[in-house]
């Protein structure tokens, strides 16, 4: 566009006109003429009605500017009471500022533009993430700031080696993207690579840090996830002790965290503020609701299919009655049944919460029951199917339990067509595929493949906190001591 | 690359259907019996019935033939689905046809083809095996189970014993030892398993320990767990028969073998610790512990005598002096040409001791 | 600058490849092999045969030591010069076709007979190559990673065995020595190639990342291999009766039929799929080196296009070629036969050869 590419002129119309003619049908863009010094001297204000606050433009620029009694030769000697003010000659920097929802205060015969701190879009309060809610940590979640969320990460860690780089990201959107680390801890060739992939990304706009994490992940056919996204700021901050870097985009509420290993997901915030034993079995109820959620309708499958032998004979009665009325082999009964579980849940989320209560219960109780009584289904089936739902529920990250809901039904037409043995090469193929996995160049199926041993103090079951005396090497960090040994 | 692999993997999912055997197509046979008529072999398949229309809740196929495979291949004419063994019992055979055929060749195929189950409980019926196949018992579960849950609470109460098939090939297949099985019989319309059949070294039934011989044998062969249970006469003052029970909970054994004026000969010392559970005479335990102790240890030791005679009389080893005779004697042992000849002139001396530990409640 | 940099193993994941290698295919039928000769002093050769195999695998490392850079290939190259060492590179990669291809036929035909026997042959190939090209096709890292995963994964295996234990009797071994020396020093020939999977040593040698630690590596893994030998074997003449063993074609496997729970039963079937990680273990690094080994040949670095061509000339032989059991006992013994002088011989010549030239070159500079 013309206008922009000009520079800022001397003369205030003309500057004017250029705005007019690069803002069209822009009824927010506020135009304010306002006399300003002794002599008085043109100045305009310009600024996005919608993004601004307006209190502050008020009381903080018209009024002083009103009431300035000074002469104003150039527009440095305007003094504001504004903490955050900038000087610009570009008019692409006073347009982007603009959309930011400062102010551009512009004086006539000065081709300088003073931009003006003065945001105030609609924001909402801190509340709680509803699905990542926690019982004993704080209850505060990110909002859609990118810098009141920066905000509660300082609040954390209030110490100055936590660096933060700016870039923006997209063509339309101009999204701000603010990345976070320790600078002593977190290992600078991997610091470099995130932002080598951030800068090459070129795109119209990133409407949410999940379309972020889509154009940088390393491997984006792979079913499970290598960033963490997040709302909580204690689960952010804990991870930058360990060396990890935070990625806070602006307009969005969850922050995303790197390099993550396939561990990571299982691990809450609760599980530090817990003790240690319980931590412990809770880590370990999750991986096993992990094969749970996986192997148990490829395991109810293959046994009917292929290896009636293994079911001890008590069980095998009763369940050679049960499957004797249903006329569908177990695999079609199998998928039918999480379909239908599947599409309860999809349901689910859209519904609004008293509805959604009674569709539970119709859809649970009453389609369960009743299938099962008209012989469609086996009650077995619905037995495993449920723990199944259970179990992927139990996993904390929804991105690993919706993968893990995908790797479901691949695993069961693998047990229907070979049955256990189709189950294992399965096994063997999400192992080959997690081991070479990587995330930021980091290996995601540390600490078990590469095992290091030192690191199991916090996977599958969590020693004591005084007990973890150095970071997990996961993540590379160059510094590795959290911790003296103090509890005696 | 990838979009190679999920093109071969679509390959895979069409060829690879018609593979499966679902379990409600299958026959599964839960007890296979055998026994012999006009020379050829009788064989009965028992398997549950899983469909809610039919009255009886398992049936029994009937075929004849010549080995068990060859019975199974005719028994696919009379079942409603194909016929696998995979989830086998019991096996059962028949007296009869255990005194005049070498049963181990027969089991052959239950050892050879690896889908078959080999801890299914080899089992000898006293009489015509249709009088066990087609009793229909109305307190108690499907046929299978019941055999095979009378075998086992039979065999906790040491009044039989327990074979697998394994461990059956182990006996018969050692030159060591000689293999031995549970016997079960029909009485009245009830099944009882009692007492054990012995087989010599070609593996024909040559004759039984009877029921009440039976926690004789397992206290020689080592098994007093959980506890055995002997009641025994003792004779008092005054000429009377009186009974005491006692329950065996430990015991020590040794076995030593050796070689002396060409024979074999065992020293069998036996230390029981058993709890004194019945007395139907007064026994003042103060002062005659000592003597009651000694009565029982002498009465045990005439009831394991008289089964090791018997054994030695039938030349048969089912208890397993030949491992000793073989671990410690090894070279006279590979001289001998038949382990239960030798076994037969052996000297065995057994010296059982008991200690009671313990009397219960009652002075 | 390291050539080899970013393959880089560990020196556990060394330990746990090395000897992933070696436990693989041969312990499922060594007991009855070894009580066909040695009745049931046999685990006695066991212990000889590991005494030899860590010599020779001190040897392998010796020879490799003195260039840390490089494998079997490129050491064949320099001193056997281009003709006379490519046929040298042939002839191991031939080796570790053979070895490649003996275990995943009978791992399909193990397979067959046990837990699927419905499902064709060239179906069961596929199956097991994919997960082999997955892991194949990432380098010796992503190999060694595997290897040692797999190690923990299936650690249970050996403690499950040891529960026949208590249902033999110890009396069917004894007594020790019964018919003296001369049976175990023939079963040794039997043992000694239960061991092999240490000369792959050849190639991963440059990948370790501490090289100081190999010969402990080395000693290691074939103790771990060695342990779970002599435990599967004595498991089983414990628990089989000294006539019993030789008559079963593959005692470990008889004896996992005894092994019940109340939760489930016929657990074979079960310990059998899982066996296939351990197969694999063996199978994909022998695959591995066997790509590995053609595309140095043809000076390309990526070897994953031949190893595409492998996973598909493997699944088209077994459309056309369905081993019988006896011709998989064939490949297993010229496996053997050629494994005995490929590692045992060859090394011991190599590891003289080469200090001999090198003592020459020393005094050529001088």
């Amino acid at each position: 566009m013309n206008g922009t590419q000009q520079t800022i002129t001397h003369s205030l119309d003309m500057n004017e006109q250029t705005l007019r003619d690069y803002f069209t049908k822009t009824p927010d863009l506020i135009y304010c003429h306002i006399w300003i010094g002794e002599p008085k001297k043109r100045a305009l204000l310009v600024y996005l009605n919608t993004l601004v606050d307006k209190n502050s433009i008020n009381n903080n620029i018209i009024d002083p500017l009103l009431f300035e009694t000074k002469q104003i030769e150039t527009i440095i000697d305007i003094q504001l009471p504004i903490g955050s003010k900038s000087y610009t000659t570009k008019w692409e920097h006073v347009i982007q500022h603009v959309f930011q929802g400062e102010t551009a205060l512009l004086l006539d015969g000065d081709n300088r533009v003073l931009l003006l701190d003065t945001q105030g879009w609609p924001q909402r309060a801190i509340a709680e993430p509803q699905i990542e809610s926690s019982l004993k940590g704080s209850h505060q979640g990110f909002i859609e700031t990118c810098e009141k969320n920066i905000a509660l990460i300082r609040r954390y860690l209030p110490h100055q080696q936590l660096k933060i780089e700016e870039t923006t990201v997209g063509r339309r959107g101009h999204t701000p993207v603010s990345i976070l680390y320790l600078e002593d801890v977190a290992h600078p060739e991997v610091v470099q690579e995130l932002k080598d992939r951030i800068e090459q990304i070129d795109v119209d706009t990133i409407v949410n840090t999940g379309e972020l994490m889509q154009l940088i992940e390393d491997n984006p056919f792979s079913p499970f996830p290598q960033f963490l996204l997040t709302e909580r700021p204690d689960a952010a901050v804990s991870n930058l002790l360990q060396g990890r870097i935070v990625i806070v985009v602006d307009r969005s509420p969850s922050v995303m965290i790197g390099p993550m290993t396939f561990i990571t997901f299982f691990q809450t915030v609760d599980d530090y503020s817990t003790r240690w034993m319980i931590a412990s079995f809770l880590r370990l109820l999750r991986l096993l609701a992990f094969f749970m959620a996986i192997f148990l309708p490829s395991a109810y499958i293959a046994a009917l299919s292929f290896h009636y032998e293994i079911i001890p004979l008590n069980l095998l009665l009763t369940v050679g009655e049960s499957r004797e009325r249903v006329p569908l082999p177990p695999i079609l009964e199998a998928i039918l049944m999480e379909l239908a579980i599947e599409m309860l849940r999809e349901a689910g989320l859209r519904l609004p919460a008293p509805i959604g209560q009674t569709v539970g219960i119709v859809g649970g109780v009453v389609i369960g029951q009743a299938a099962v009584e008209a012989g469609i289904v086996s009650n077995i089936m619905v037995v495993i199917v449920s723990l199944t739902a259970i179990a992927s529920f139990i996993i904390p990250n929804p991105d690993m339990s919706e993968s893990i809901r995908l790797l479901r039904f691949p695993m069961m037409i693998a047990a229907s067509l070979f049955g256990l043995v189709g189950m294992v090469i399965g096994f063997m193929v999400i192992i080959g595929h997690l081991i070479s996995l990587e995330s930021l160049g980091t290996p995601a199926g540390s600490p078990f493949a590469p095992a290091r041993l030192r690191d199991w103090k916090d996977t599958v079951l969590r020693f004591p906190l005084w007990m973890m005396r150095t970071r997990p090497l996961s993540a590379r960090p160059i510094q590795l001591t959290r911790q003296k040994k103090f509890r005696k | 690359m990838r979009k190679h692999m999920y093109i071969f993997l679509c390959f895979l999912l069409t060829v690879g259907c018609g593979m499966q055997s679902q379990l409600d197509d299958l026959t599964l046979v839960l007890t296979i019996g055998l026994d012999e008529k006009d020379g050829k072999i009788i064989v009965y398949s028992v398997s549950p019935v899983f469909n809610k229309e039919a009255k009886n809740i398992y049936e029994v196929i009937r075929t004849s033939g010549v080995t068990l495979r060859d019975n199974r291949f005719k028994a696919n004419a009379f079942a409603s689905g194909k016929i696998v063994g995979g989830k086998t019992q019991n096996v059962v055979v028949s007296k009869r046809i255990a005194k005049n055929h070498d049963m181990f060749s027969y089991l052959d195929v239950l050892y050879r083809d690896p889908k078959n189950s080999t801890t299914a409980n080899f089992i000898v019926f006293d009489g015509p095996l249709k009088n066990l196949m087609y009793i229909r018992l109305d307190d108690k579960p499907r046929l299978s189970v019941a055999i095979r849950d009378v075998l086992l609470t039979a065999h906790k109460g040491k009044q039989t014993t327990k074979m697998d098939l394994l461990q059956f090939r182990r006996l018969s297949i050692d030159r060591a030892q000689t293999p031995f099985a549970p016997m079960m019989k029909v009485y009245k319309g009830d099944l009882v398993a009692g007492g054990i059949a012995l087989f010599n070294e070609q593996r024909k039934y040559v004759g039984a320990l009877f029921q009440k011989e039976s926690p004789y044998f397992a206290i020689l062969q080592k098994q007093i767990k959980p506890s055995t249970s002997l009641t025994l006469p003792i004779k008092k003052q005054n000429k009377q028969t009186e009974f005491v029970s006692i329950s065996i909970e430990h015991g020590h054994f040794s076995y030593k073998p050796s070689f002396q004026h060409g024979m074999f000969r065992f020293d069998v010392r036996i230390k029981l610790r058993a709890v004194l559970t019945e007395a139907t005479a007064y026994i003042d335990m103060k002062k005659d512990k000592q003597k009651i102790e000694q009565l029982l240890a002498k009465e045990i030791q005439k009831q394991l005598e008289s089964i090791v005679r018997k054994m030695q009389k039938y030349e048969v080893d089912p208890i397993g002096f030949g491992l000793y005779a073989r671990a410690y004697e090894y070279k006279t042992f590979k001289k001998q040409k038949s382990w239960a000849k030798a076994f037969a002139k052996a000297d065995i001396n057994i010296r059982p001791t008991v200690e009671i530990i313990n009397y219960g409640v009652l002075q | 600058m390291k050539r080899y940099q970013f393959n880089e193993i560990t020196t556990m994941q060394y330990i746990f490849l090395i000897s992933g290698i070696q436990i693989g295919i041969g312990i499922l039928s060594l007991p009855a092999q070894l009580a066909d000769i040695a009745n049931t002093d046999g685990w006695i050769a066991i212990v000889i045969g590991w005494g030899i195999s860590i010599i020779a695998s001190m040897l392998i490392i010796k020879t490799m030591e003195k260039h840390k850079q490089d494998t079997i290939f490129d050491l064949s190259r320099r001193y056997f010069g281009r003709i006379f060492g490519s046929l040298l590179h042939l002839a191991f990669v031939a080796y570790a076709l053979l070895a490649s291809m003996t275990v995943v036929f009978t791992a399909i035909h193990v397979i067959q007979t046990w837990v699927l026997p419905n499902t064709p042959n060239y179906l069961l190939m596929m199956l097991f190559m994919l997960p082999g090209f997955l892991i194949a096709r990432n380098g010796v890292r992503v190999l060694g990673r595997y290897a040692e995963f797999v190690f923990y994964l299936t650690l249970w295996m050996p403690v499950l065995i040891a529960i026949p234990l208590q249902k033999g009797s110890v009396l069917h071994m004894l007594p020790i020595l019964k018919e003296g020396w001369a049976p175990i020093f023939q079963a040794v020939k039997t043992t000694v190639l239960s061991f092999l999977g240490f000369e792959l040593a050849f190639v991963f040698y440059p990948f370790l990342k501490e090289k100081k630690h190999a010969i402990k590596a080395m000693i290691i893994a074939n103790s771990i291999s060695a342990f779970t030998f002599l435990l599967i074997t004595v498991t089983c003449f414990i628990f089989f009766s000294p006539d019993e063993t030789p008559s079963l074609v593959w005692p470990t496997l008889s004896l996992l039929k005894t092994i019940e729970f109340s939760f489930i039963e016929r657990f074979e079937v079960i310990f059998l799929s899982f066996y296939l990680f351990v197969m694999s273990t063996t199978g994909i690094p022998y695959i591995f080196t066997t790509v590995f080994g053609i595309s140095q040949l043809f000076k390309k670095q990526d070897h994953t296009i031949v190893l595409v061509i492998a996973v598909c000339v493997f699944i088209v032989v077994s459309f056309l070629y369905n081993p019988s059991f006896s011709h998989i006992q064939t490949m297993g013994s010229w496996w053997e036969r050629y494994g005995l002088w490929g590692a045992y011989v060859f090394p011991t010549c190599l590891f003289i050869y080469v200090s001999v030239v090198r003592w020459f070159r020393g005094g050529k500079k001088k």
